[in-house]
C-alpha cells in the first residue's frame, strides 16, 4: 500500500491513520458477520420451515482454543519484535498454529460431511459451512500478511513503519479471532445446542 | 499539476498512466467516478427510453429496435423478457452505480480534502482502488447486457425465488446475467467500503488546524454520514448476495423452498426467501440516505453561497442528518408490508418512519429560510438546488402515505410508488448532482460551464421530470411492473396519459445529453478559470484558495489555517459580503 498521507502535515490524530483505517473496518466486519448470525437466528426461529438438528463438529473446540494461543503468541512476537531470535520464534509459533486452525476446521468439516451433513442439505448445516469459510477467508488473509512479514522481518531493520504494519497484523488477528470465538460460542450454545 | 509541488515526497514528472488512469490524485479520482457515472446514466437512461416506449405505445412497433436489439426486439417491439432486465438494469446502474458512486464518488474525493485542508485522502491508494473496483464492478454488468442469455432481469431488489434459481425456464437472465450481477455488485461493495472507509479517516484525522468538527462545511458532514451509513450498510447485503449466490451455485436453501419449476419438484427444503428480503432492505434502505445525504450538503453549500446568508440552523441540519442515519437503520421493514408481517411489527417501523418525517422537515425549513429574504443569485447551480428543494418536498411528502403499513398495502407496487421514489431519491439527488457539477465545475476542469446551456438543462428537466412523475400519482390503480398493462381493459384509461410520460421522458433524455455535451464542450472551450479570480462565487470554503491549475498536494505551501465557520455570510464586517475561513475573526467579530 502507498503512503498513507504522511504527506498532510496536519493530522490530528492521536493513533496512525493505518490503524484508525483497521478500526474503522473491524465495524463493517462485525456488520457482515451480524448478518449471517441475525440471519441464522431468523431462519432457526421460523416454524413454518423445517429445521434439522445439526451436531456441532468437536474439531471447532480444538480450532477455537488453537485461536486464543495464537492470539497470545503473536503478542509476543510484536512484544519482542526488536529481539530477531524471540520475534522469529514467536511469530513461527504464530503461523505453525494458523496451519493447526486451518487443520481444525478442515477436521470440522470433513465430521460434518461424515455424518451426511454437506453445504447442499437442511440450512442447519449450510450456514455452519459458509460462515466458517467467510471466516476461514479473513483468516487466511492474516496468514498471508503473517508469512510476508516473517520474510521481509528476516532479512531487515526493524523499525518504526515496520513495527506498525505488525501492530496492525496483530489487531487484525486479535479480532478475527475474536470473531472466531464469538461464533464458536453462538453457535455452541444458542443455535446448535 | 505534472509535478508535485510539496516537500515530502520529493518531485517527480508523473506518467500519462499515474496522472489519468492510476491515479492517486483526489481530484483525478473524482473526475473519473464523474464520467463514469455519467457514462452509466447515459447508459441506465437510455433504457428507461427504451422501455417508456413500449409502455406508452403498448401495441405498436419500432422498426429501428430490431435493428438495435437484435432478437430482443423482433418485430421491432421489446420482447417480455428483455423489457424486464431493461427495469432490472434501469434500477441497479440508477441507484448503485450513478447515485451512489456517481455522486457520493465524485463529491466525497473533490471536497472531502479540499474543504478540510487535506493536502488528499487518508489513504490514496485505497482511494485508487475503490474507483478500480467501481469500474469493474461495471465492466462486468456492462458485459452481463450482451450475453446471450440476457441480463438479470429479476427486478434490481434480486429477491429469491426469482433471482435464486439457475434455470433458463424461469426467465431471461436466470443463468449468467444474474450471476455477474452478484458478482459485479460484491465488487461495487468492495468499492463502497474501500471508499468509504477512506473517507471517514480522512475527515477525522487530516483536518488542517483550526477546522474543528462544527467548523466543517455541511457537504463534508452529510458525506461523513454518508460514509458511516455505508460502511455499516453494505457488508449485509454482501452477505444476503453470498447465500443467493450459493443458492444458484451449490444448491443450498438458504432462501429456496418447494419450488416447482416445469412441472418439477426441485430439491431445495427449508429456505426462506423473506430473509433475503431483510438483509437485502438492511442496507437498500440505508442506500436511500446514502444517496440523499450528499445531495442535502451540496444543496445546502450551494444555497447559502448563493442566497448570500448563512445555513439556517447550522447545527440543526447536523444533527438532523445524524437523526436520519440512525432512523434510517430502523425502518427496513417498510419495504416487507406486503411480505407478510405481524402487524405489531409494522406499527413500529411505521412509527420509525414517520418520525423520519421530522429531520427531513427541520432540512427543508431550514433550507427555505437560508434563502428567505437573501440575496439570491440565480445561477445554474442554484437553480437546481431550488430545485432540489422543491423536489424533495414534493416527493418527501408522498412518503409520509407509503411509510404507514394501512395506506402503503393498496397503494404497494403501483405506480404511486414509483413516482414517489423517483421524484424523492431520483431526480432530486440527481439534481443535487447537477447543482454540485455546475457549481465546482470551474474548480474540477479549469473552466467555466456555459450558463445559457445549463439553464436549457434545467428548466427542460425540471418541466420534464414534474410532467413524468406528478401523472403517475394519479395511476395508483395501476400496477408498476406490466409489461402490457392495455390488455386489461380497467387500465385503457391510462394510455393517453402514459405516452404523455413517455414523450417527456425522451425530451428529458435529450436535455441530459445536452448537459452532457456542455461538460464536454465547456471542458474543452469554456471560459478560463484563471487565478485572477480564484473564487467566483465568493464563497467562504477552502477549496477556493487553491491555485487555478491543479496541483498534487493542493496547496504550494503551507496547508491554510482556519479562524470561523464556512457560512459567514452578510455579517456586515469588511469590505465584501463574505469572510473566508481562513480570514482571521476582526475585533469585535463574535465567531459563530
Amino acid at each position: 500500500m502507498s503512503e498513507v498521507s504522511s504527506m498532510s502535515q496536519n493530522s490530528n490524530s492521536r493513533i496512525h491513520p493505518k490503524l484508525f483505517l483497521l478500526y474503522l473496518s473491524f465495524g463493517s466486519m462485525v456488520m457482515l458477520f451480524s448478518a449471517f448470525c441475525s440471519a441464522l437466528i431468523v431462519r432457526k426461529g421460523d416454524v413454518r420451515q423445517s429445521w434439522l438438528d445439526t451436531p456441532l463438529p468437536s474439531p471447532f473446540l480444538y480450532s477455537t482454543i488453537i485461536i486464543i494461543i495464537s492470539s497470545i503468541t503473536i503478542h509476543l512476537a510484536y512484544k519482542f519484535i526488536a529481539d530477531k531470535k524471540k520475534f522469529k520464534l514467536y511469530s513461527l509459533l504464530t503461523l505453525f498454529l494458523a496451519l493447526v486452525f486451518v487443520y481444525f476446521q478442515w477436521m470440522g468439516w470433513s465430521e460434518l460431511q461424515s455424518k451426511n451433513i454437506f453445504l447442499s442439505g437442511n440450512p442447519s448445516g449450510s450456514y455452519i459451512y459458509v460462515i466458517s469459510w467467510v471466516h476461514g477467508l479473513h483468516y487466511l488473509g492474516g496468514i498471508v500478511v503473517l508469512t510476508i512479514l516473517i520474510l521481509k522481518f528476516r532479512k531487515i531493520q526493524i523499525e518504526i513503519g515496520n513495527k506498525m504494519s505488525f501492530n496492525i497484523l496483530m489487531q487484525y488477528w486479535h479480532f478475527i479471532g475474536m470473531v472466531w470465538v464469538f461464533l464458536y460460542l453462538f453457535f455452541k450454545f444458542i443455535i446448535y445446542n | 499539476m505534472a509535478t508535485i509541488a510539496h516537500g515530502d515526497h520529493g518531485h517527480h514528472e508523473e506518467s500519462f498512466l499515474e496522472k489519468y488512469i492510476f491515479s492517486q490524485d483526489h481530484k483525478m479520482i473524482a473526475r473519473q467516478f464523474l464520467f463514469t457515472g455519467i457514462f452509466w446514466s447515459i447508459v441506465g437512461a437510455a433504457m428507461s427510453v427504451l422501455f417508456r416506449l413500449q409502455l406508452g405505445w403498448p401495441n405498436e412497433t419500432f422498426p429501428f429496435l430490431e435493428t438495435l436489439l437484435g432478437k430482443w426486439a423482433e418485430g421491432g417491439r421489446i420482447s417480455n423478457e428483455f423489457y424486464y432486465s431493461l427495469v432490472t438494469m434501469h434500477g441497479t446502474i440508477l441507484v448503485f452505480f450513478v447515485l451512489t458512486a456517481g455522486l457520493s464518488g465524485t463529491f466525497a474525493n473533490l471536497l472531502i480534502p479540499y474543504q478540510i485542508g487535506a493536502r488528499d485522502m487518508a489513504s490514496p491508494f485505497m482511494n485508487m482502488l475503490s474507483y478500480w473496483f467501481f469500474l469493474l464492478a461495471g465492466l462486468l454488468m456492462l458485459f452481463s447486457l450482451f450475453l446471450q442469455t440476457g441480463a438479470a432481469s429479476g427486478g434490481w431488489t434480486m429477491y429469491p425465488p426469482l433471482s435464486g434459481i439457475r434455470d433458463a425456464k424461469v426467465n431471461a437472465g436466470s443463468m449468467w446475467g444474474t450471476d455477474l450481477w452478484f458478482f459485479s455488485m460484491s465488487m461495487f461493495i468492495v468499492s463502497s467500503l474501500l471508499g468509504g472507509l477512506n473517507y471517514i479517516a480522512t475527515i477525522l484525522n487530516l483536518r488542517t488546524k483550526g477546522m474543528t468538527m462544527w467548523r466543517l462545511p455541511l457537504p463534508v458532514w452529510a458525506l461523513l454520514f454518508t460514509a458511516i451509513l455505508g460502511v455499516l450498510a453494505f457488508p449485509p447485503l454482501l452477505s444476503a448476495a453470498l447465500l443467493l449466490e450459493f443458492d444458484r451455485i451449490f444448491d443450498t436453501s438458504f432462501y429456496l423452498s418447494d419450488i416447482v419449476v416445469g412441472g418439477n419438484l426441485l430439491d431445495y427444503k427449508g429456505g426462506s426467501p423473506i430473509l433475503y428480503q431483510h438483509l437485502f432492505w438492511f442496507l437498500g434502505h440505508p442506500e436511500v440516505y446514502i444517496i440523499i445525504l450528499p445531495a442535502f450538503g451540496i444543496t445546502s453549500e450551494v444555497l447559502s453561497v448563493n442566497s448570500r446568508k448563512p445555513v439556517f440552523g447550522y447545527k440543526a441540519m447536523v444533527y438532523a442528518i445524524g437523526i436520519i442515519v440512525l432512523l434510517g437503520f430502523l425502518v427496513w421493514a417498510h419495504h416487507m408490508y406486503m411480505s407478510g408481517m405481524n402487524p405489531f411489527l409494522g406499527s413500529i417501523f411505521t412509527l420509525f418512519t414517520l418520525l423520519i418525517a421530522v429531520p427531513s422537515a427541520v432540512k427543508v425549513f431550514n433550507w427555505l429560510t437560508t434563502i428567505w429574504k437573501g440575496n439570491l443569485r440565480l445561477t445554474p447551480a442554484m437553480m437546481f438546488a431550488l430545485g432540489f428543494v422543491s423536489l424533495f418536498i414534493s416527493g418527501g411528502l408522498t412518503g409520509l402515505f407509503l411509510g404507514n403499513s394501512a395506506i402503503d398495502i393498496p397503494l404497494h407496487d403501483t405506480y404511486f410508488v414509483v413516482a414517489h421514489f423517483h421524484i424523492v431519491m431520483g431526480v432530486a439527488a440527481f439534481f443535487a448532482m447537477f447543482a454540485g457539477v455546475y457549481h465546482w465545475f470551474p474548480k474540477m476542469f479549469g473552466r467555466y460551464i456555459n450558463d445559457t446551456l445549463g439553464y436549457v438543462h434545467f428548466y427542460t428537466t425540471i418541466i420534464s421530470a414534474y410532467a413524468i412523475f406528478i401523472p403517475m400519482h394519479f395511476m395508483l390503480s395501476l400496477p408498476r411492473r406490466y409489461y402490457v398493462f392495455s390488455n386489461y381493459q380497467t387500465f385503457n384509461i391510462f394510455e393517453d396519459v402514459s405516452k404523455f410520460i413517455s414523450v417527456f421522458a425522451i425530451i428529458s433524455f435529450m436535455a441530459q445529453i445536452l448537459f452532457v455535451v456542455n461538460i464536454v464542450y465547456s471542458a474543452l472551450k469554456g471560459r478560463k478559470f484563471t487565478s485572477e479570480n480564484l473564487n467566483p462565487w465568493g464563497s467562504n470554503t477552502l477549496e477556493w484558495t487553491t491555485p487555478a491549475e491543479h496541483i498534487h498536494g493542493n496547496w504550494p505551501g503551507e496547508i491554510p489555517e482556519v479562524y470561523r465557520w464556512p457560512y459567514d455570510y452578510s455579517t456586515g464586517h469588511g469590505n465584501t459580503d463574505f469572510r473566508p475561513q481562513t480570514e482571521p475573526l476582526q475585533e469585535g467579530e463574535d465567531a459563530h
